[in-house]
This record gives structure tokens, C-alpha cells and sequence, in this order.
């Protein structure tokens, strides 16, 4: 366990490197000159070069890599072109709002979708079965700033109850709370029907599992076994998905802040696109990655202990 | 598993849910119909159908079936509510809603469907290559597809697009891209349980060549489930092209993608919802159409989905 | 001969179906079984001779699109199995009737110890309120049974899980937790069909002594007719849903009477047949889906003659074997008696 541990760590560790990289070279993809894709075909030579030395424009691929990730790994993610801040500053300053966002998602989807699953699971082809399945399905696929849309349309505009944008007036947690319902659920709901469709079905594979007949032919009460045996041979996976779940939702958040006008990372990353302002989109690009990295490397080992045992079991000698 | 249709998860994580392919020389056209057949039976299968062609059509005769151009601008009647003349009503600039929705089809599905296609196709090569042949070019496979997969999709195609800068071109590149790490990491996957196979090592000890045998016996085998993901992406690659586009980074204006639609009806919500109603509609509709023929397809070619009782006679 | 006080379970005329995207199979007509306190009863055939689901029917576990359509299942000639709620049942399952299965390595939930789950199962009959003292009675019984089913250390057992023992020491295990209610009925649905010969020798023998210590009742599903000879008292041979053939080992054994005994015995490979071509039985189990005809074994049957497509036969008693199903055992059938007798 502790070798795979490792093993997956060092892959981890190189992913974030080449990822490094590929940000780092990002500005040779531009066609053209990066510097007039800045400034406008009308820049003088002398502002060109300028320019890029200071972008690192004037040395090779390796080198401009290499600096970048060691500039990285000092904290330094470069400075914001058009204000001359920090980027780094920059992203911490903004990424709060979004971990939060991201996290209250995944929580409300997890409090929401798993009870929904089991429910379903309890009494398979029955109405709320059926009901809950249809529901799932839909929301599944629509686009979490759809639902973002509706919901504001619904409940901010026409029933006046939330509060349209923003994140909420500063040191007031209640406002916040208030400011955070809406783009949460805008957030969650797609999570809701893929949690629920996947407990549910991951319940009645258990449910017909060997072990579980075994359990009802001892006479083992079918209350204990939904609940004891089946629920936690079903969570396994569930946790694997979250991980997956949560680089999804910080990726959606990006959609939800700019749509509720929120701070965070994704309106942060969205202003950089218009304006063009390279090193900010890298630099948020790369913290977004290394936490989605490191949240698929925490839902991989969840899984991995609570599955070393099936795994174990079911490959043994007999 | 990263999705660009943000808190869209359209698709069952891991690869569990693939069968272990028996190896049978696929006789295509037998197998096809009688595919077909089997998916209008059951009701999601059938209205998924509908739906898809229904928008195929809309897709490749927008001119014909739309009553206005997409860019027919009416300043005298802006954001009207549906009438017998605009049947949707018109937009902010007076334009029909009803064609511009007809019209965004044929955008929606003229980016969605080749970036899933070309997702596939590099997925594939890359997925083959790697398990096939393991060692290094496996090796660097599975660095390329984790690399590209830890960022969210909609990050990756952001950076990208910033500096490629947006066009259709562009946009069902980047899309793509978003997409290719997924079909590379489950071809590889299936080749390397199709690899273990008896017929493989048979076909090795006849003196079968590497690339005869993955194109002849692995690549057969593996494509069945790879279609169904590629019916199951196309609505997430809709809703990306459709959230890009509301982000202002898709096709650039008058161009009318539900998502620009989306985005211009925001923007005036509050003198008249009907622009953001019908694009959400319509977005609705589409991902559910094509969601329902996957999973219909999907329940076709993946018997062990079916409910069999595991409890024998 | 038997008296009724000595029949553990009496099934009359149980019909089973299984529903599927709207076909009916009947699975089981109508099973007419006997099983008296004390003998080992083989339950033989092919697959799909329904013999699993019989034995599945008698506890009910049977999957959701199985369903008793007919017949009841006495238990000690008072409680009709096939009447009872499901809490009912539930109480009697473990406690008065045990089922262990085929597959050991899939048989116990990989996620909690083997002690827990022992005691679970006497916990689930207690009756009332589970207490600590009782948890820890409950894991003395299950430390002094996996002793009496010849595990080594026990106590080191109870505090693992499934996946570090091998399968035949689940198997094991799983007999063990069959009988911690100390039933009076074992229904052992081809436990070693997935063990390898020594173990399966292991297995038997282990029953076998099990059995004799506790006079238990023991209903034997395999396809395996070695294994019956090695264990069984009584042998039922099942065919496409129906029962064949009944008798003692020995005089089923040496003296089959059905058609289809017949050609199960001669396919058992043995020393004397060296150097000859394998038998086996040509054609296919019939399926059971729609209205059936005439004899199901006449298909494949070397006596077949006109009346065994035409006409049911009866089952009838027939040298020192009952409920034989065949016309030509029939002395009031339309079989041609000129033909050539066989084996008597």
C-alpha cells in the first residue's frame, strides 16, 4: 500500500511538472507575435524586445521551462500585465471564494444525491424509483450555468428571494451564506442525479451479490442488510467518484462565478481572457490543476483502502 | 474523466462497465440493423432517436425549415414575446428566435459531433499504440492523457483558446483535445483485457505481425464500447461548445449558438425571459436526445447492463 | 416403513416460474419430494433441471422474477413454507433450515470480519434487544463451531476477514455459520462444485460427521454423481424441471430405471471403459418457455418410441426406485412391450 503510495505520488508529481511545462510554453502557441497579439501591430522594436525579455520570450524552450518552474516553485507565478501585481497574490486572494464554492457543491451534492440513491435502491421500479431516475437523468445533462440561469430567473428575479450577484458583503457569514445558496445548487445539481443514478446502481449490484444472499438466507433481517452490508461495499466507488467530482465542480465554478458575478479564480481566469493577460490565465491554470491533481490522488487512495479488501478477497486462493 | 459542460458529468466513471469482448469477426452490416432495430423498441431509445434525427435534419437544412435568416435584424421589434410572426419572438435586436434556435443547431452540432469524432480518432491511435505496445510509448501515453485530464476541461480549453483565439476551427480543437484523453485512456484499457486473450497469442504464434493483429483483431473488438462513449460525448460537447460560446469565447457574433443566444438573453432577462427559455429548451432537449440514444445504444451492445438474474436455474 | 413424524419437509406438487420481459418459464410443474429426519438426499442433474431453484424455492430465494405459483413445502408436517410472511421465513432461515452455497469465495461479505458476521447471524434470531454480553456469548459459539468444522485457531479466525483465508476455509466457515442455529435441515447447493478434489474430499468427509453427530437432514444439490456416491443415502434425479427417478443410492446406482440414469451413469469415465470413446447423452435440455409435450427426455433418449412425444408419461414405481417417469417402465403405457427388455 505504501509502495503504491509513493509510486502514485511521483507520477503525480511529474504530471504537475510537464503540466508546469506546458503552461510555461504556453505563449509560443500564439500565432503570430505574442507581443503585437499584446500591443497592437503598431508597437515599436524597441517595446518589442522590451517586452519580450522581460516575457522570456528571448531564450529557448528549455530554459524559459526551466525558469518557469523554478520561478513556480518559489511562489513566483509571474506578474499580471496590465496592473503589474503579482500573480500569485493575485490567486490567493481569489481562491478562497472558489474552494468554497466548489466545496459547498460537492457537499450539498453528496447530502443530497447519495440519500436520494439509496431511496431509490430500496424499492427498485417502484414510483419514486421511477420518478427519481427520470429526474436524475435530466440534470445529468444539462450545463450546470443552465441551471445557473434558471435558477436565478426562478428565484432571484421573479420571486425576489436571493440575491442576484456577488459573494456577500465582507465579515457578514450569514450574508455570505445567502449570497453562496444559489450558485451551490447551480453547482450541485448535476452531481445530484450522477451520485444518485450511481448509488443507486451500484446498490443493486451489491444487492445481488453472493454475500448478500448468503446474509438473507441466515435469516439476517433485510433492514441490516440494506443498510450494513450493502451501503458500505456501495460507498466504495462513490468515493472515487468525488474526487473526480471535485475537479469537475472547480471547473464549473468557473461558470457559476462569472454568471452570479462572484469573486474567485473563474472570473479572475475569464477578465485575464479578455484582456488577454497571459500570465494570470497560467497562473490560475496551474493552481486549478494542481488541486484537481491532488483531489484525484486523495479519492484514489480512499478507494484503494476501502477496496483492498474486495480486491483481495476476490482474487485469493482457494 | 473531465467534462467541459461544467457540473456535467455525463458519463459513468471507470471502465467496469465495459464488457470483456468475445473475439468474433464482427459481420457489420447483420449486426448494425439489427442494432438499430433493437434500439426503437424500448421507449428511451426510441424518442433519444427522434430527437437525434430531428436535430440532424434542423442541422442540414437550416435555410429550409427556418422562416428568417439568423442575422435579420429588426430594430422596431425588439424582445417581443412569442406572435404569429416570431413564433419564439425576436431577440434584442429583433431578430427571430425561432431561426436563430434553428440555426444554432447546425452550430451545435457542426463543433460537437467532429470534435468527439476527432477525440475518438487521435484517442484511439494513442490508446492502441499504448496498450498494445506497452513499455515507453506506453509510458508516454499515460503521462500525455493524465497531463492534459488533470486540468478541468473548461481551464484547458480557456488557456487554449486565449491563445488561439476563437473560431470555429479553433473552438472544435480545443474541444477535442478536452475530450482525447478520455478515448485514450479507455482504448488503452480495453486493448490491454483484449490482449490477454487466448486469440491473441494464437494469432502471435502463427507469425501474425503487431500491426496486423491491432488492426485486424484488437481494433474490432475495442470499437463497439468506444462508440457508446463517443453517443454519450456528444451532449457534453454541445453544452461545452454552448457554455464557451455564452462565455463569449465561441463563435464570434452574429453567428447564433445557443450559447451566445444564452448569453444575450441573460443580459436582457429582465425585459423578456423568452431568449433564455428557448436556448435553455433547446440545449435541454438536444443533450437529452442524444443522452437517451447512448444509454439506448449502450443497453444494446452491453448485455451485462441488461437485468439478468445472477441467480441460475 | 417411515412414519410421518419422521418427515422433515414434504413438497407437494410446488410449481415454480420465473417471469422475463414478459415470458412465463415454468421452471418447476410440480415437485413432488419426501425428505426424511436423518438422510443425506442427492438432488442430481444437468443445468437447468430446475435442481437449484428447488432447493432455493424451499427458503424462498429466489430472485425477484421467480415466483411459487402452486403447491405447498411442509416443514415437521405443520408450516407450509410457501404460505409463510417474510418475517416468518426470515425466523426460520438459519434457525430451523440452513442453506450453504457454491461459491466460498464470494459467499461472505468482504468487508467485515468473520467473528461479526457469525454473530450476526445468531443475533438476527435472538428475539429481543442484542446485548453486549449476548455479542460476546454469540462469539464463544462461533470460536467453539469453526473448532467443530476443523478449523485451526479459531480465535485468529474470528478476527479476520474473508479474503485472508483460503476457500476452502470459507467454505468451512460458511458451515460453520449454517450451523449455529443448529438446525434440523442443511440444503447444500453444490458446495464443492468450486473446490478442487482433495478439498471437496476434505468437505465431504466434514459433512459427513457433522451429519452423523447431529442426525441432520441434509438435501444435497450437485451435478456430480461421484459425489453422491459418496455421501447420500437417497438419490432424486431431476431432468428439465421434473423428477425422474427416486431410490436408494445403491439400487438407483446398480440398477438405474429411468433412460436418462442410465446414460448418467455410463458417461462417468471409469477404468474399465480405458481406451473407449467418452459417452455422452447427444441433444440439449428442452426449453422450458410455452407448453410442453410428451416426455422432455425423449428427445435424447435411446428407447424413445411414438408414445414418448406424444403422451406424459406417469410416474410410477418401478424395480426398487419411485417416481419413475417413463412409459417404458409403465406397464400401462402405449410403450411397445415386444421390444427389447433391458436391464431390469
Amino acid at each position: 500500500m505504501i509502495r503504491y503510495a509513493i509510486r502514485r505520488l511521483v507520477a503525480a508529481a511529474i504530471v504537475i511538472v510537464i503540466v508546469m511545462a506546458f503552461l510555461a510554453i504556453l505563449d509560443r502557441l500564439i500565432p503570430g507575435n505574442p507581443v503585437t497579439f499584446i500591443f497592437g501591430p503598431r508597437a515599436n522594436p524597441f517595446l518589442i524586445h522590451q517586452v519580450r525579455q522581460e516575457m522570456g520570450l528571448n531564450v529557448s524552450v528549455p530554459v524559459q521551462i526551466y525558469q518557469y518552474i523554478f520561478n513556480a516553485l518559489h511562489g513566483n507565478l509571474g506578474v499580471d500585465f496590465v496592473t503589474d501585481r503579482s500573480v500569485s497574490s493575485l490567486v490567493m486572494e481569489n481562491l478562497p471564494y472558489t474552494v468554497v464554492l466548489a466545496v459547498s457543491g460537492l457537499g450539498l451534492a453528496v447530502v443530497v444525491g447519495v440519500p436520494l440513491g439509496i431511496i431509490a435502491a430500496t424499492r427498485p421500479g417502484g414510483i419514486l424509483d421511477r420518478v427519481i431516475g427520470i429526474v436524475s437523468v435530466s440534470v445529468i445533462t444539462v450545463p450546470s450555468f443552465v441551471v445557473g440561469l434558471i435558477l436565478i430567473l426562478i428565484f432571484a428575479v421573479h420571486l425576489g428571494l436571493f440575491p442576484v450577484i456577488g459573494a456577500g458583503a465582507p465579515g457578514q457569514p450569514l450574508d455570505d451564506l445567502h449570497h453562496l445558496i444559489l450558485p451551490a445548487i447551480a453547482l450541485a445539481v448535476g452531481w445530484i442525479g450522477y451520485l444518485a443514478r450511481l448509488v443507486r446502481s451500484n446498490m443493486l449490484e451489491v444487492l445481488t451479490a453472493n454475500y448478500v444472499r448468503t446474509a438473507y438466507a441466515f435469516g439476517i433481517r433485510r433492514r441490516r442488510v440494506f443498510y450494513k452490508y450493502a451501503l458500505k461495499n456501495a460507498a466504495a466507488p462513490v468515493v472515487a467518484v468525488l474526487g473526480v467530482g471535485l475537479g469537475s465542480l472547480l471547473g464549473g465554478a468557473i461558470f457559476i462565478e462569472v454568471i452570479f458575478d462572484r469573486p474567485g479564480l473563474g472570473t479572475l481566469a475569464f477578465n485575464a481572457i479578455s484582456s488577454r493577460n497571459l500570465p494570470i490565465v497560467q497562473g490560475t491554470s496551474l493552481v486549478i490543476a494542481v488541486m484537481v491533481i491532488a483531489a484525484n490522488l486523495l479519492a484514489d487512495f480512499s478507494y484503494r483502502l476501502l477496496d483492498s479488501r474486495i480486491q483481495l478477497g476476490q482474487t485469493a486462493q482457494s | 474523466m473531465t467534462m467541459l459542460a461544467p457540473g456535467g458529468p455525463a458519463q459513468e466513471t471507470g471502465l467496469t462497465d465495459f464488457p470483456l469482448l468475445a473475439p468474433r469477426a464482427p459481420r457489420r452490416g447483420a449486426k448494425a440493423r439489427g442494432t438499430v432495430l433493437t434500439i426503437l423498441t424500448t421507449p428511451g431509445g426510441a424518442i433519444g432517436s427522434v430527437i437525434v434525427v430531428a436535430l440532424i435534419v434542423l442541422a442540414i437544412f437550416p435555410s429550409q425549415i427556418a422562416p428568417y435568416s439568423f442575422s435579420q435584424i429588426d430594430v422596431t421589434h425588439p424582445l417581443q414575446g412569442p406572435t404569429w410572426h416570431h413564433l419564439f419572438g425576436t431577440d434584442q435586436l429583433g431578430r427571430d428566435l425561432l431561426s436563430r434556435i434553428i440555426f444554432g443547431t447546425r452550430i451545435a452540432l457542426e463543433v460537437a459531433v467532429p470534435a468527439v469524432a476527432s477525440a475518438m480518432a487521435v484517442g484511439l491511435v494513442l490508446g492502441v499504440l499504448g496498450g498494445y505496445l506497452g513499455g515507453l510509448v506506453d509510458n508516454v501515453v499515460i503521462l500525455l492523457t493524465d497531463t492534459f485530464q488533470s486540468f478541468p476541461a473548461i481551464v484547458l480549453a480557456l488557456a487554449l483558446l486565449t491563445v488561439l483565439g476563437s473560431s470555429l476551427r479553433n473552438l472544435i480543437i480545443v474541444i477535442s483535445v478536452t475530450f482525447c484523453p478520455n478515448y485514450a485512456r479507455t482504448s488503452r484499457a480495453l486493448v490491454l483485457t483484449v490482449k490477454q486473450n487466448q486469440y491473441i497469442l494464437a494469432e502471435r504464434s502463427l507469425g501474425a505481425g503487431r500491426s496486423r493483429i491491432m488492426l485486424v483483431h484488437v481494433l474490432p473488438n475495442i470499437i463497439a464500447p468506444l462508440f457508446i462513449l463517443l453517443a454519450m460525448d456528444v451532449p457534453s460537447a454541445i453544452a461545452a461548445e454552448a457554455g464557451l460560446s455564452f462565455l463569449g469565447l465561441g463563435v464570434p457574433p452574429p453567428n447564433p449558438s445557443w450559447g451566445s443566444i444564452l448569453s444575450d438573453g441573460f443580459n436582457s432577462i429582465l425585459s423578456s425571459p423568452w431568449a433564455v427559455i428557448w436556448a435553455c429548451l433547446a440545449l435541454g432537449i438536444a443533450t437529452v436526445g442524444f443522452l437517451m440514444f447512448g444509454e439506448a445504444l449502450r443497453d444494446v451492445l452491453d448485455p451485462r447492463l441488461r437485468g439478468v438474474s445472477r441467480w441460475r436455474a | 416403513m417411515t412414519t410421518d413424524s419422521d418427515v422433515v419437509l414434504a413438497i407437494e406438487d410446488l410449481a415454480v416460474e420465473y417471469r422475463s420481459r414478459g415470458a412465463t418459464m415454468r421452471v418447476l410443474p410440480g415437485i413432488e419430494l419426501q425428505l426424511r429426519r436423518g438422510e443425506v438426499v442427492g438432488l442430481v442433474g444437468e443445468s437447468g433441471s430446475g435442481k437449484s431453484t428447488l432447493a432455493l424455492t424451499i427458503l424462498r430465494l429466489l430472485p425477484a422474477n421467480g415466483r411459487i405459483v402452486g403447491g405447498r413445502i411442509l416443514l415437521d408436517n405443520s408450516t407450509d413454507l410457501a404460505s409463510l410472511s417474510d418475517e416468518q421465513l426470515r425466523r426460520l432461515r438459519g434457525a430451523r433450515i440452513s442453506m450453504i452455497f457454491q461459491d466460498p469465495l464470494t459467499s461472505l461479505n468482504p468487508t467485515f470480519k468473520i467473528g461479526g458476521q457469525m454473530v450476526d447471524v445468531q443475533a438476527a434470531h435472538a428475539g429481543r434487544r442484542v446485548q453486549r454480553q449476548d455479542r460476546k456469548a454469540y462469539l464463544e459459539k462461533a470460536v467453539s463451531l469453526l473448532n467443530q468444522v476443523g478449523l485451526p485457531d479459531p480465535e485468529q479466525i474470528v478476527r479476520s476477514y474473508p479474503h485472508q483465508l483460503s476457500g476452502g476455509m470459507r467454505q468451512r466457515v460458511v458451515i460453520a455459520m449454517a450451523l449455529s442455529l443448529e438446525p434440523e435441515l442443511l440444503i447444500a447447493d453444490e458446495p464443492t462444485s468450486a473446490l478442487d478434489v482433495t478439498l471437496e474430499a476434505q468437505i465431504l468427509a466434514l459433512l459427513r460427521d457433522i451429519q452423523a453427530s447431529r442426525n441432520l437432514t441434509i438435501l444435497f444439490v450437485t451435478h456430480d454423481l461421484s459425489v453422491v456416491a459418496q455421501i447420500c443415502d437417497r438419490v432424486v434425479v431431476m431432468y428439465a424441471g421434473q423428477i425422474v427417478e427416486q431410490g436408494s443410492v445403491v439400487d438407483v446406482f446398480a440398477h438405474p430405471q429411468h433412460p436418462y440414469t442410465e446414460a448418467l451413469l455410463k458417461a462417468v469415465p471409469a477404468r474399465s471403459h480405458r481406451g473407449r470413446k467418452l459417452a455422452t447423452i447427444p441433444g440439449q435440455v428442452p426449453s422450458l418457455l410455452g407448453e410442453l409435450r410428451g416426455c422432455r427426455f425423449a428427445g435424447r433418449c435411446g428407447y424413445a418410441k411414438d408414445c414418448c412425444q406424444a403422451d406424459d408419461p406417469r410416474s410410477v414405481s418401478s424395480g426398487a426406485s419411485t417416481a419413475v417417469r417413463c412409459h417404458m417402465r409403465d406397464p400401462l403405457s402405449a410403450w411397445p412391450r415386444e421390444a427389447v427388455a433391458p436391464s431390469p
